[in-house]
């Protein structure tokens, strides 16, 4: 009888242990399709080219680490953010290697056909606006930066901890005087 | 999409091409803190620096771009100001409205000398309506200016997207056509200023308003 009832529970446990490994490794998977998609929406062209090669790179590399330290389950919002910190680290150590800078420059139109459709943003333009940005006001530069990022207003508002109508000021003014500073360096959006 | 959308979207996808300065890395912000800032992590002071940093870094402003992509966006806690005053209130709001922003623009005036003569000018319009707009048609109406003013309205959606531009108009309201809000959710808020042009050429903005669509 007892060693009937252990026999259950050994097998309940087989199975929880079984079951929580699945979750876990659909955690990972889902978190896997997320970042490849991130970086291939966000970063530039050469980098997105390799969104496969890259998060999966971060991925083994930071449960490596954690396996190493004994800490043997990640998940959630922590998960999410170091994999995140695993992905721009690799990121950054590849653009410190000269010779996948120079590589990564050039684009393979066959083998990202996806990416060549969209027409290439202007450079020019970008860095002319950089150069711009850096002469506004602070609360305005900071106001354009986070829209350009994508905030909404209201959310501009909440990270400058403001309220919703000086965060629109600021963005507007800010956005006037920077098509100003373009202008006068011969730059037009 | 309109010619104002359209040029923010020049801009802002020129801005996410930049050219990284590929030697900028040590002195970049580590990830973790990055992701934090985006979330509208920190304390104010750290996360204003990192947005100053990502003004001129195009490798971070990428991984700011990335934790976004990835869910990171302040959380609706900070209160805004102005939004929920009951339309009973308007004359004890306006009182306390205008000595927190004589405090506000004295106290900002010491740090970084913010602009506010707009606001402050004794022709700037002032919003005669509530903070509620009909989605079957409403009318946005302020107090007038000097014989021979003529006016500019601006309305968008919280995300700057125009719901109706109008210049020059000689009357101090504008009707907003519900053929205009059809595309905007319910619930929705909108923000709208109006710029006056007096008779001597000079032009005052008023102060933006928040009106949310029924």
């Amino acid at each position: 009888m007892l060693n009937s009832n252990y026999r259950e529970v050994e097998t309940l446990d087989d199975g929880d242990a079984q079951s929580s490994a699945l979750a876990e490794a659909q955690t990972h998977q889902s978190l896997l399709r997320d970042l490849k998609r991130a970086v291939r929406h966000v970063c530039p062209r050469s980098l997105a080219q390799d969104a496969e090669d890259l998060v999966q790179e971060s991925f083994i590399r930071l449960l490596r680490a954690h396996k190493l330290e004994g800490q043997s389950k990640l998940s959630g919002a922590y998960l999410k953010k170091v994999a995140y910190s695993a992905v721009i680290d690799e990121i950054r150590r590849r653009r410190r290697e000269p010779a996948a800078g120079l590589a990564s420059d050039r684009v393979d139109i066959d083998a990202a056909p996806d990416l060549m459709q969209e027409e290439a943003p202007d450079t020019t333009l970008g860095n002319a606006m950089e150069v711009s940005l850096q002469r506004l006001q602070p609360d305005r530069r900071r106001a354009l930066t986070l829209h350009l990022l994508g905030y909404s207003v209201p959310e501009v508002a909440r990270m400058l901890e403001c309220n919703a109508k000086r965060a629109d000021n600021l963005v507007h003014r800010g956005l006037a005087q920077l098509r100003e500073f373009l202008q006068e360096m011969g730059v037009h959006s | 999409m309109s010619d104002a959308r359209r040029e923010f979207e020049i801009l802002a996808r020129a801005f996410a091409a930049r050219e990284g300065r590929h030697d900028s890395s040590s002195a970049c912000p580590p990830a973790e803190q990055l992701f934090e800032a985006a979330s509208g992590g920190l304390d104010r002071e750290q996360r204003l620096k990192l947005v100053d940093h990502v003004s001129q870094c195009a490798e971070c402003a990428t991984a700011w771009r990335l934790a976004m992509e990835l869910g990171a966006r302040p959380a609706n806690t900070v209160e805004v100001r102005g939004r929920s005053w009951a339309p009973s209130f308007a004359m004890a709001a306006s009182v306390i409205l205008a000595v927190g922003l004589t405090t506000y623009v004295v106290r900002q005036g010491r740090e970084e000398s913010p602009q506010y003569r707009d606001v402050a000018h004794r022709l700037a319009p002032v919003s005669l309506i509530g903070d509620k707009l009909s989605r079957k048609g409403d009318v946005l109406r302020w107090t007038p200016g000097p014989e021979g003013s003529t006016y500019s309205v601006r309305l968008t959606t919280a995300d700057l997207v125009p719901v109706l531009e109008t210049r020059d108009i000689t009357n101090a309201e504008v009707g907003v056509p519900a053929a205009m809000l059809e595309k905007v959710p319910p619930g929705e808020q909108l923000l709208w200023q109006v710029e006056v042009r007096l008779p001597d050429g000079q032009r005052v903005a008023s102060e933006t308003y928040v009106v949310t669509l029924d």
